[in-house]
């Protein structure tokens, strides 16, 4: 798909200037990786659109001899995710490593004393949440192992929304594309040139088969990146998202799905006792020591 | 023709609270600048220090009678005198803090004189800005005389967003002629990168504007030094400029990388011929302006 049809689906008001875009980006992701004195960026690659592009973001401002993916699939992920992941590590000449988890993620679920589920839906997602958490590790101790910093691979919209698991893919080091709304996250791939077959199928987080996405929100990220724009980004009310035209129901579940994740999006929260309490008033930027 | 002023702005990427690491790097900048007979280095807010300083404030300020005593060593080793300016944390006599610009001139003979020190006016304290939290708001605007350049003023990033400052700036001087040069100095991160026509983000795109109209509108050239690199998820713009009274640029460095952008600006040239044509300012009046901002002042206190 060119950037032009990407954009034909989407409302001029989120459409971004590629070009200054990737400059940001790259920009960014050079001096946060290079300032705590390494040169490498880790990137677990799922066969999406959004490790795609942070895979291709990386490359650009690392070089491809900097850049590692790790591409980590399940016995029941989709066998076009690990090809699709694969497209994108010869298509940017990127190192990379093919690691199962289904050994670890049977081998706990196997165990006696893991909480069965009553309910197939929690079940579907206590293992999701599992195999997310389990890939984690495995970035993190690639990271440790090769200098690397984990790179970040979570969009605005999932991030807004919560949708996403807590210390699994949420996680990384630093994370060029969680300004991006994912209908923007489709037009840099777009413009970069991320595979076809990556930005024609359906977003999906493949922790069980037949998952989407859109199928599990109710809702296209088309709809939610336009709620959220005016939301977030305008700072409107719900009663004037609202009157816009937009469905009652689709402006009200966006807003209560951004109010109840705000915990996804902060630290641990740690109950004040002294004069200077981390993350109140001990104050300094990450950047700080570097 | 006048005589040109050679001016570098040195759009850098400080490190943050590395502050040895940052004063070495202007001094090296100083040194190639004065080899190549520069009159004017102008380094970005907060050269010194970098700007997401948060509570790491205290640790990095400084008296400002200091920067003269680093900088003698240097002035001693110079053929000619050389002008710089520079953003600092200032330490005040009561050890509060504000961020700061220095105009300095170093002279061959060793001495170092303090022109001209700005505590930034307008702390931005909304959005992503939390400066009001960090540091004490100056409480002046005052133009001053400076080697070369003439009648100068010295703005910091969000004083050039208040019309005021530059406006009361250009008219702070005998007869009330003011400033002819604007030397703002800036750490703007970029957002906003929704247009599709031009390369460039909203916020340069605004500045952009912002120097051009006090370019224009106060007959004065406009210097106008930016800073690049990242701190935390702040991308600096860069995309430091100079204007002259014409609204043309004499020179414009790239976003987001560093640049020297080096300059012969005809000063006196460039405000003679703006006084010739369209003559900013000229009209102004001065009576008025206080009278009624007295009156909106004094009704303002009533209501």
């Amino acid at each position: 798909m060119t950037l032009e049809e990407v954009r034909a689906e989407i409302p001029p008001f989120l459409h971004i200037n590629c070009e200054v875009v990737e400059k940001m980006l790259t920009t960014f992701l050079r001096y946060e990786v290079r300032r705590v004195g390494l040169q490498r960026g880790i990137v677990g690659l799922s066969g999406g659109i959004d490790s795609a592009l942070s895979a291709f973001l990386a490359t650009k401002a690392l070089g491809p001899e900097n850049v590692i993916a790790l591409l980590m699939p399940y016995r029941t992920s989709h066998p076009s995710s690990l090809e699709d992941a694969k497209r994108v590590v010869e298509q940017l000449g990127i190192h990379h490593f093919v690691i199962d988890i289904t050994p670890q993620i049977d081998a706990y679920f196997d165990n006696p004393w893991v909480p069965r589920e009553e309910d197939e839906e929690k079940w579907k997602l206590r293992r999701g949440n599992k195999m997310a958490r389990e890939r984690m590790t495995i970035l993190y101790d690639f990271s440790a192992a090769f200098n690397g910093l984990v790179i970040g691979t979570s969009n605005k919209s999932e991030l807004l929304l919560g949708y996403g698991t807590l210390y699994g893919d949420m996680a990384s080091a630093i994370n060029p594309i969680g300004d991006l709304y994912k209908t923007q996250v489709r037009q840099m791939a777009a413009y970069l040139g991320v595979p076809d077959s990556i930005l024609r199928k359906p977003p999906t987080a493949d922790l069980w088969v037949g998952q989407t996405d859109e199928a599990q929100l109710g809702y296209t990220y088309n709809e939610i990146d336009q709620v959220l724009y005016h939301l977030v980004d305008q700072r409107w009310s719900v009663e004037e998202v609202e009157a816009l035209g937009y469905p009652s129901p689709l402006v009200r579940d966006v807003w209560r799905r951004l109010q109840t994740s705000q915990f996804k999006r902060h630290l641990p929260v740690i109950a004040k006792i002294s004069a200077r309490t981390i993350d109140r008033d001990f104050r300094y930027a990450r950047d700080w020591g570097y | 023709m006048s005589m040109p002023v050679k001016v570098l702005l040195a759009q850098i990427a400080p490190r943050l609270g590395r502050w040895e690491e940052n004063w070495e790097r202007h001094r090296e900048i100083l040194r190639e600048a004065a080899e190549r007979g520069v009159d004017l280095v102008i380094f970005p807010e907060l050269s010194l220090t970098g700007y997401m300083l948060k509570d790491f404030v205290p640790e990095v300020a400084v008296h400002r009678e200091v920067l003269a005593t680093w900088l003698e060593p240097m002035a001693g080793e110079l053929e000619k005198p050389l002008s710089v300016v520079i953003g600092f944390v200032e330490r005040s006599t009561a050890h509060r803090y504000y961020n700061a610009a220095a105009f300095l001139h170093l002279s061959p003979s060793g001495t170092v004189r303090l022109v001209h020190v700005h505590r930034k006016v307008y702390l931005p304290t909304y959005g992503m800005f939390d400066e009001m939290r960090y540091w004490r708001a100056g409480r002046e605007f005052r133009a001053f005389e400076a080697p070369l350049l003439g009648r100068c003023g010295l703005l910091i990033c969000e004083d050039l967003w208040h019309l005021t400052s530059p406006y009361l700036l250009s008219l702070d001087g005998p007869g009330l002629e003011g400033a002819r040069c604007l030397i703002g100095i800036a750490n703007s991160p970029a957002r906003g990168a929704t247009d599709l026509q031009r390369f460039t983000t909203a916020n340069a795109e605004i500045w952009r504007m912002l120097n051009r109209i006090y370019a224009l509108l106060l007959g004065c050239v406009v210097f106008h030094c930016q800073r690049v690199g990242v701190e935390d998820n702040f991308i600096f713009t860069g995309g430091s400029e100079i204007v002259v009274p014409t609204g043309e640029t004499l020179g414009q460095a790239p976003l987001f990388e560093e640049a020297f952008l080096e300059a012969e600006v005809h000063v006196e040239d460039w405000v003679r011929r703006a006084q010739n044509q369209t003559p900013p300012m000229v009209l102004e009046n001065v009576d008025l302006v206080l009278r009624e901002l007295e009156r909106i002042h004094r009704e303002a206190n009533e209501g």
